[in-house]
């Protein structure tokens, strides 16, 4: 059997763990939509501006990004519960099983992400428009990207517990760090400056943005093209991270 | 082809533990080879090593003619193992991890479907189908690892304890099936701890100790290795003298000649087989009438006491 | 025989406040996410908040009973978890009463929740201006109140684990998340829609959010009735604690292990 048939049911099994870890997307469903309909509402009542608005388009893009960072924990798992070595021990190549696992992340974060996009469509009228769908493929990139982090974070962790500190610590940093729950400019007048360019920088500032500027006309081509790149950048992280991490694997039969 | 697998001087150290010390070993093509030896003898890293899921520190091996160094995917796509602790997917039901395996070996779709039942009702696994892996007793955990390796029947079956945390009447089906596989062509190597499972499946036996091969011969051969190892029992029609000891203990393999009763010696000899039949020839000859013989063999146990010094399997 | 019992608590005791404290990396991050979250999200909300004066402390305020929460949270899906890891099984064949265990558990969680909240605490009164001996004294008994509340909860929530360990994973992740964002943990009720605060009035979060505001001296203004809350509060401490000792009594034994 051809290796791309074989990634592709690696890729299956990996992404419907998602789905069937029932906890997770309950935790994550009643996250979401609750920021959105409870926290952001509230908060614009509290605010000089309309921050549902502003702050809709910010959930999506961090169910977004739990959705792919899930990867991480299901990697986690595989090297705990000795999925890995059973992977391992498959006619499967070991860069195939790298890039199941950051298809995985990257199609179960466009999913989850593109669900809440729909609800956040429905719920702000000015995303409502066939704009917002030429950033569906985008998303797609960038959980692949955002699984880079995931695998890092796999590295990292050495497969222990530890994994779980570092995992929150990062979701709470990268989506603190960036424009999803306040915008650039109450941030440029507080946060020093080279705090405000890793904000700049961070791809989930970029998706974001690229939201919350959809118009008729589109995107502009120029912040498509900057969160492509980072996506690609991430993903190569990842795919380098990871391969690190099985072939560790393989070299001690645990990842530390 | 001549071997299934032959290492060569194959090694696996982590830091400064040495697991597999320079193994050579040689497996046939279509035997069965149980791999018998204590906790941390290496069995398992032997094991792992030869299905690529680890790589040697040194040496290497040929499995079904590829290196498992040089061409680990080749080696895979030949070999499987059932792990000593069932790997499953936590949140699958049998049936989909039974089927995902035989799709990664090429099983066509059209027969999945059918190999996967009739492969559950066969591994007594049929009514819990529709339970997750996760909330599978030990004992059908370990039944569905072991029965991974009947969806795609590999040309090489690597088997680590295949039988640990199971029942009695699921360890006689699991070993009637991993002999059905070795009569339908496949090489089978087992590692395992229990002496009964050994003697069950083995054309040959391995002693592993301390990351080396002690010694591999077929069972029989191994039990007559044992110095002294077969007891026999004999009870004369009258009372044992001096002369009739110092016979017994001239003919040739006793090892030593114990009176327990008064007309009863107790003769440990190297070959029973060889040794019986010169006792009955001078005790004859002696006008001294035997009233029972009786034989016993050395278990396992004494065999692997022999070649490791204690620490029994 | 009742003393035996108790030595056997505080031997266990000793045993699971050793292994709780036996993690200093999740303690830094516990303080850490607590400092960023104060020093850039709450700074960055109070900047765009324009309906209240000083929102950081009402955050920061909110914050402190969302840690505490979670701790009283982690100390209840404890339990279940060692009901689900095979432990709880040993647990229950030691010399060791029902209620005594049970109550071993709430002592563990204050503790804990104690221990991890008191740092962050402090620095939310000093920075408030609001750090006496006795707005200290009055936080630490609210916050150990709620969380004898939250861990009395969240042992006889365990009961569903009876039928599904997912399904209690979900349904308290699920809850929590609902009952952090329908209180007053982030805002007042006075924020919300009529039908939001109505239902945050009958969210027991909300009266020890305002009850810990009350009781340091933040501005009352916007709270909810002190009276009101530290009845709620009781009542909801005394009825938990009441269901997880008739839990642990009569249906412990049934927990899912497996």
């Amino acid at each position: 059997m051809r290796q791309e048939g074989l990634m592709l049911r690696v890729f299956m099994v990996d992404l419907s763990y998602f789905f069937r870890t029932k906890w997770l997307v309950f935790t994550l469903i009643a996250l979401n939509l609750s920021d959105m309909f409870v926290t952001g509402l509230v908060y614009s009542r509290m605010m000089s501006f309309e921050y549902f608005r502003f702050f809709v388009p910010g959930v999506v893009v961090a169910g977004m990004f739990a959705a792919a960072l899930d990867v991480g924990r299901r990697v986690y798992l595989g090297l705990t519960q000795g999925v890995t070595q059973y992977y391992l021990s498959l006619p499967i190549d070991l860069d195939a099983i790298v890039l199941a696992h950051i298809l995985s992340a990257g199609v179960g974060g466009m999913i989850y992400g593109g669900v809440l996009l729909a609800v956040a469509m429905a719920a702000v009228p000015g995303l409502a428009s066939p704009s917002t769908l030429v950033i569906v493929p985008f998303m797609f990139l960038l959980s692949m990207g955002l699984s880079g982090i995931a695998a890092v974070l796999n590295l990292f962790s050495g497969g222990g517990d530890r994994y779980w500190v570092f995992a929150e610590g990062m979701q709470v940093a990268m989506l603190g760090l960036s424009t999803v729950f306040y915008p650039e400019q109450a941030m440029q007048a507080y946060l020093p400056a080279f705090a405000v360019e890793a904000v700049t920088l961070n791809p989930l500032s970029q998706v974001a943005g690229a939201l919350r500027g959809v118009s008729p006309a589109g995107f502009g081509a120029s912040s498509l093209a900057l969160m492509a790149l980072t996506s690609l950048l991430l993903l190569a992280v990842g795919f380098v991270s990871y391969r690190h991490v099985f072939l560790k694997v393989r070299l001690l039969g645990k990842v530390q | 082809m001549e071997y299934a697998v032959e290492s060569i001087d194959l090694s696996k150290a982590y830091g400064s533990n040495v697991a597999l010390d320079g193994l050579n070993l040689k497996v046939r093509e279509g035997e069965i080879i149980v791999l018998l030896g204590p906790n941390g003898s290496g069995k398992t890293t032997f094991l792992q090593l030869i299905s690529t899921v680890l790589k040697p520190s040194g040496g290497t091996a040929i499995v079904m003619g590829h290196d498992i160094v040089g061409e680990p995917l080749k080696v895979r796509q030949v070999a499987t193992i059932s792990f000593q602790d069932p790997r499953g997917f936590w949140r699958h039901k049998p049936s989909h991890i039974l089927s995902f395996h035989a799709s990664m070996y090429g099983v066509p779709g059209q027969n999945r479907r059918e190999l996967v039942e009739r492969t559950l009702k066969e591994f007594d696994l049929w009514d819990s189908r529709e339970k997750k892996f996760m909330h599978l007793s030990g004992g059908q955990a370990k039944r569905l690892e072991v029965a991974k390796l009947f969806v795609h029947r590999p040309r090489l079956a690597i088997f680590d304890e295949p039988t640990t945390m199971v029942d009695l009447d699921g360890k006689r089906t699991i070993w009637d099936k991993i002999k059905q596989l070795r009569e339908e062509g496949s090489t089978v190597i087992v590692a395992t701890n229990e002496v009964r499972e050994a003697e069950y499946l083995a054309d040959r036996i391995t002693i592993f100790a301390k990351g080396r091969e002690v010694v591999t011969d077929s069972l029989s051969n191994l039990k007559d290795s044992v110095r002294g190892g077969d007891v026999v029992d004999i009870e004369f029609a009258q009372p044992v003298t001096r002369a009739m000891v110092d016979e017994l203990s001239s003919v040739r393999g006793t090892a030593k000649v114990s009176l327990v009763a008064e007309g009863r010696l107790r003769v440990q000899v190297n070959r029973s087989e060889d040794w019986l039949p010169e006792v009955t020839r001078r005790v004859y000859s002696m006008g001294v009438k035997l009233s029972s013989i009786k034989v016993t063999e050395p278990s396992l146990d004494d065999v692997f006491m022999q070649y490791t010094g204690g620490g029994g399997p | 025989m009742m003393k035996a019992g108790l030595g056997t608590m505080a031997s266990l005791l000793a045993f699971d406040l050793r292994e709780a404290f036996d993690s200093p990396l999740w303690v830094a991050y516990f303080w850490l996410f607590f400092a960023f979250q104060f020093a850039v999200y709450g700074s960055l909300m109070s900047r765009l908040v324009v309906s209240m004066d000083h929102y950081l402390f009402y955050y920061g305020t909110g914050l402190i009973v969302l840690l505490s929460f979670n701790v009283a949270s982690w100390a209840g899906r404890r339990f279940v978890e060692s009901a689900h890891e095979g432990r709880l099984r040993y647990l229950l064949s030691l010399p060791l009463g029902r209620n005594e265990l049970f109550f071993e558990q709430v002592v563990l969680g204050v503790a804990v929740n104690l221990s991890r909240v008191m740092p962050p605490l402090v620095f939310v009164l000093w920075a408030s201006h609001l750090l006496t001996a006795g707005a200290l004294l009055y936080s630490v008994l609210v916050l150990s109140l709620t969380a004898v509340g939250i861990i009395g909860l969240m042992v006889s929530l365990s009961v569903i684990a009876f039928r599904s360990f997912d399904m209690y994973s979900a349904i308290v992740a699920a809850a929590s998340a609902l009952l952090i964002r329908f209180s007053t943990l982030y805002y007042p009720v006075s924020s919300m829609t009529p039908a939001y605060g109505d239902v945050a009035s009958a969210n027991p979060l909300s009266y020890g959010a305002d009850l810990f505001r009350a009781v340091i001296g933040l501005d009352v203004s916007p709270l909810l009735d002190p009276r009101v809350a530290l009845a709620v509060m009781l009542a909801l401490c005394v009825g938990t604690v009441f269901m997880g000792t008739f839990f642990m009594s009569r249906m412990v034994e049934g927990v899912k292990s497996s």
